[in-house]
This record gives C-alpha cells, structure tokens and sequence, in this order.
C-alpha cells in the first residue's frame, strides 16, 4: 500500500493530534469498503472524506466511545446510503446481463466481475458482506454497524457469500 | 470457488486511496464551516445518540439561563405545505415537498428535529425524512427532497417542541482573531478559534464584526448570523467588502492584512438581521427578470468565485450570492422549472455547456435561496 503524505500537521488543532492516527488507520479501509458497497470509486472517496469529516468535527465525543470505527462506519453507510438517492445510481440493476445501467461511471467501473456480481446483490447482503467478510467486523461489531441482532447479521452473512457465489458464476468454481 | 473474502480483497485493492487525503479533509471541514454562516432552512446535522439527546434535557432548568436558548418560552416551527410534486428524473424516487415555513413566535425559535412525512392516494405513509431546522427568518417557501418510491399524493411536517441548541450560557468563546490574508478587497474574511460553552448543539449568534485600520478608526463594519463549530476548532466569518472602490473585474488582494484589528462581539440570535439594500437599477440590468444567481466554488483555488460572480455581473446577471461549497463536477443548476430555460442560457454561454440539473437539497442549503447555481467544479477553467 502507498503510504499516506505527510498531513498538513500545522492545520490540525493540537487536541486533534489523536484523530491523525485515526484517519491514517482508518481512511484507506473506508475508501475500499465504501467503493465495494457503491461500485464507484469516486463516490467512495467522496463518502468516506465526508464520513470522516463527520467524525472530526465530533471528535472530542467519538473519541470516547468504544467503538470510533464502528461510528464512522455507521456514518460512511448512512451517508452513501443517502448518496444513491441523489445521484440516482442504481447500481443494484447492474447485472453480468449487458444492460446498460444509467451512470456511464458505474459502466466504467463494473468491468470486473467480482464488483459486478457484489453490486448485483441485495442492499443488505452487500453490506454484511463487506462490514463482516471483507472489514472482518465480528457478528456483534457489523450488527452494531447495522442495527440489527447478531444472530440476524451471521444469517445475512451466510445467505450473502451464497448469493455471491451464485452471482459470480461458474467461471469462478 | 475462490474464497469469497479473498476476491472482495483482491478488488478492494484495485483502489488506491488519495495521498492527500487528510488536506483534503481538512479542507472540506473548512469549507463546512465558512458556509454555515450562510445557512437558512434546513440544515442536515449529523446523527446524534438518543443518549445525548437525553442528557441535553438533563441541563436545561427553567430559568436557568439569561439567553433566548431557554425552553420555558420556547417558540417553534410551523410548516404549512403548499404542494407535492415527483422530482425531476434526475432524481428518482424522491418527492419535492414545498412549504411556507414560519417561526411560531416573534423571536428564533433555534435547532428544531423535524420530520417531512409523505402520503400516497389511500392516506398510507410513503416516505419520511427526518432533519434538524434551522431557519434564520420566519415566512419564506422552502423545499424539501423526501424519499418515497411511489407517487405521493399529500405530505405533513411536524417538529419536535424541544430546542435542540440550548446553552448556560448560550454563547461561543472567540480567541485568536485574525483578519485572513487571503482576503481580498470584496471579501474580507476573519479567522478564530470558536468553542460553543453552551450544553446543547452549537447555537446562533447575532454577531457584530469590525475591522479598524488604526486603533481609532473602524474600516469596516458589519452584523452577521454566525453557528459555529462545537470545538474548540478554527472558524471563521466574511465579513464584507471594504469600503474601497473596486476596479472592475477579478478579485483584488488585500494589500495589508497585517494592518488590520478585526473585533467581534456576538449575543444570542433573536431577530433576523437587516440585510443589504436591495440592488440598484443599474445593477439589474440584463437579466433583471431573471432568477438571481449564486455561485458556489467547489475548486481549490481561491476567489474564482468571486471572480466569475464579477463576469456575471458585468453581462447582467444578477448575483446573490457567492461561496463554497462541495462537488465533483461544474454545473448549473435550477431550482424551479420556470428557471430551467434561464438555465440553459447561462450553461450555454459561460460555462462551455455544462450540465443543466436540477438543485438538490445538498446544495441548496448553501444557495440562500437564489433562483440558479453555479457550482465550479474541480477543473473548472474560466
């Protein structure tokens, strides 16, 4: 991975020194996460820079909780949820059926099979997919994330990977 | 079959992180809170624990505070609606909720929770939108995007009689003021240190700002609506222009920023501020039937805002507004379909055909009401 520039230490107030060591651990997972549940990759770093603005400027009170990362990843969903209805990206459509879907940045972005089968899955499987498979959230973490029973997550998680396969197709068995 | 998380990781990878990320962050907050200035209508805050919320009640004793924060005469919002309408293709399964937005009482009512809750024909809810309002003068249309995956027929807003934005006391303290030496002669920005001291969400204040050429001679004055950060954070106001002639176009630098004490004082937000004159004939030539225009930067390079607002101005345009704001792209937006052939026209011959869309609620709020937006996006060349 490519390390991160030096930050613009001079901006940041001196309290904040902490919240550094958070972005630099936690920025690039959000990108990639995001870009896995939206399948753009401009929109990924557009959330997930709001996500963690939302997050700095509620620093002094999520740095106290138990989980920051959970927070931000409670925010980054919740703010790329409400991006779809703005920019009318209707990325669940996309199937491996060469439709064309509307955003010409979604066309670009869906040449890779593994992004294509991900966004074909429903909204709530693409997310315990990525919070529990791929972050490696544990079942109580995603559901927290997610707000819903663990129990509840472990089952979308298990349905999710099978939905998955299925989407990927046999030219990955 | 490979495994399921090795091929998530694998295509996670394929994305690479901007270097700059941290910059850019730290920019966007700045851009945040320049704007908030502005803000009037809805505003959309960030989630808050229902906790927190609670714990907030905890603090507010009748009687307990001298500001206008205090809840025993609390005013509210009162929403009438005045039409549904489906949003424009652009974005789809959304409704356009219009309404006459008025306080309840004769003074700011501050940060309300309020919830757009939308009907379809047999009277069944279809959507629901829930946002903190905050509304800087009673009276005026205000519209609202709210999800609803089917027509809808009727809407309703109702908002929560708790003041979100209470205070003992209910106000910020300011340090480390300084007058930017980025400013330039049209736009003179102060730039401070802000910590909200009240218990609640950062409230408004009615602030007076001066900046003084000479310890006994003020260069320029103005009063402006100011909600800061909870902080302590950077903050910062615009406050004006100097009262300097200006020779036409571009934005011009300030020549001695170092030269100048800028002074604040602020009390609780009551009653809206008196604003500009209205604009002299001359400056509504042209377009003066036309919507007025704001234009909104979402560049990294400074004053081109207020550069191209001046291009405009000298073709006859009429400019309402110019600022910051956050976007990925130059277009020109409309706020109503009656503004929409208007549009055009200026996509057409300013800015290279851009994208004609219709204006979303992200940005709106930073439009302070103005019939057209112009964002420039990154890239954007005059």
């Amino acid at each position: 991975m490519r390390p991160l520039a030096e930050p613009a230490v001079r901006d940041l107030p001196s309290e904040a020194g902490d919240f550094e060591a958070f972005f630099r651990s936690e920025y690039p997972r959000l990108v990639r996460a995001v870009y896995l549940l939206s399948g753009a990759r401009a929109e990924a770093e557009d959330v997930a820079q709001e996500a963690m603005a939302r997050v700095y400027e509620r620093w002094e009170r999520v740095r106290a909780m138990d989980a920051p990362d959970g927070y931000l990843y409670r925010v980054a969903l919740h703010l790329e949820r409400r991006r779809r209805y703005r920019l009318g990206v209707q990325a669940r459509k996309l199937r491996p059926t060469g439709r064309e879907p509307a955003d010409p940045a979604v066309v670009a972005e869906a040449r890779s099979d593994v992004l294509r089968a991900l966004v074909a899955l429903p909204r709530a499987d693409r997310e315990v997919l990525v919070l529990a498979g791929w972050l490696g959230l544990d079942g109580s973490q995603a559901a927290a994330v997610l707000r819903v029973k663990p129990s509840t997550a472990r089952a979308r998680l298990s349905r999710a990977r099978a939905r998955f396969r299925t989407e990927l197709g046999e030219g990955y068995a | 079959m490979r495994d399921v998380d090795d091929l998530l990781e694998r295509e996670a990878l394929t994305v690479e992180p901007p270097a700059d990320g941290l910059e850019r962050l730290l920019r966007r907050v700045r851009r945040r809170r320049r704007n908030r200035r502005v803000a009037a209508g809805a505003v959309a805050l960030g989630v808050a624990a229902l906790g927190f919320a609670l714990a907030l009640r905890a603090f507010v004793l009748p009687g307990a505070t001298t500001a206008p924060a205090a809840t025993t005469e609390a005013g509210n919002y009162r929403f009438e609606v005045l039409g549904v309408a489906p949003a424009p293709p652009e974005l789809p399964n959304q409704a356009v909720v219009t309404s006459r937005l008025d306080w309840t009482t004769d003074t700011f009512p501050g940060v309300h929770r309020c919830t757009w809750t939308v009907y379809g024909q047999d009277g069944s809810a279809m959507g629901q939108l829930t946002n903190d309002v905050l509304a800087l003068e009673s009276g005026h249309e205000t519209t609202q995007d709210v999800p609803a995956s089917v027509p809808v027929d009727s809407a309703d807003v109702t908002c929560d009689p708790e003041r979100l934005d209470i205070g003992n006391p209910y106000e910020y303290a300011f340090s480390d003021l300084n007058v930017d030496p980025a400013s330039t002669l049209s736009n003179v920005v102060i730039t401070f240190q802000a910590e909200w001291l009240g218990q609640g969400r950062p409230g408004v204040m009615d602030c007076t700002v001066q900046v003084l050429d000479s310890p006994d001679h003020v260069a320029l004055s103005a009063r402006v609506a100011y909600a800061g950060p909870l902080g302590p954070a950077p903050s910062e106001i615009h406050a004006g222009s100097m009262p300097t002639a200006l020779p036409p176009g571009g934005s011009h630098a300030l020549d001695d920023a170092a030269g100048l004490t800028p002074q604040l004082e602020c009390v609780p937000y009551t009653h809206p501020i008196p604003g500009p004159p209205a604009p002299s004939p001359e400056a509504s030539m042209g377009a003066s039937n036309g919507p007025s225009v704001a234009v909104l930067n979402a560049t990294d390079q400074p004053g081109l805002a207020e550069a191209t607002a001046a291009d405009l101005k000298r073709a006859g345009w009429v400019v309402t507004q110019v600022g910051d704001v956050l976007g990925d792209h130059t277009a020109v937006y409309y706020a109503s379909a009656a503004s929409r052939p208007e549009a055009d026209k200026l996509a057409t011959e300013f800015f290279h055909g851009a994208p004609v869309e219709f204006l979303p609620g992200s940005i709106k709020q930073y439009a302070n009401r103005a019939g057209l937006v112009v964002v420039l996006g990154p890239g954007y060349r005059p």
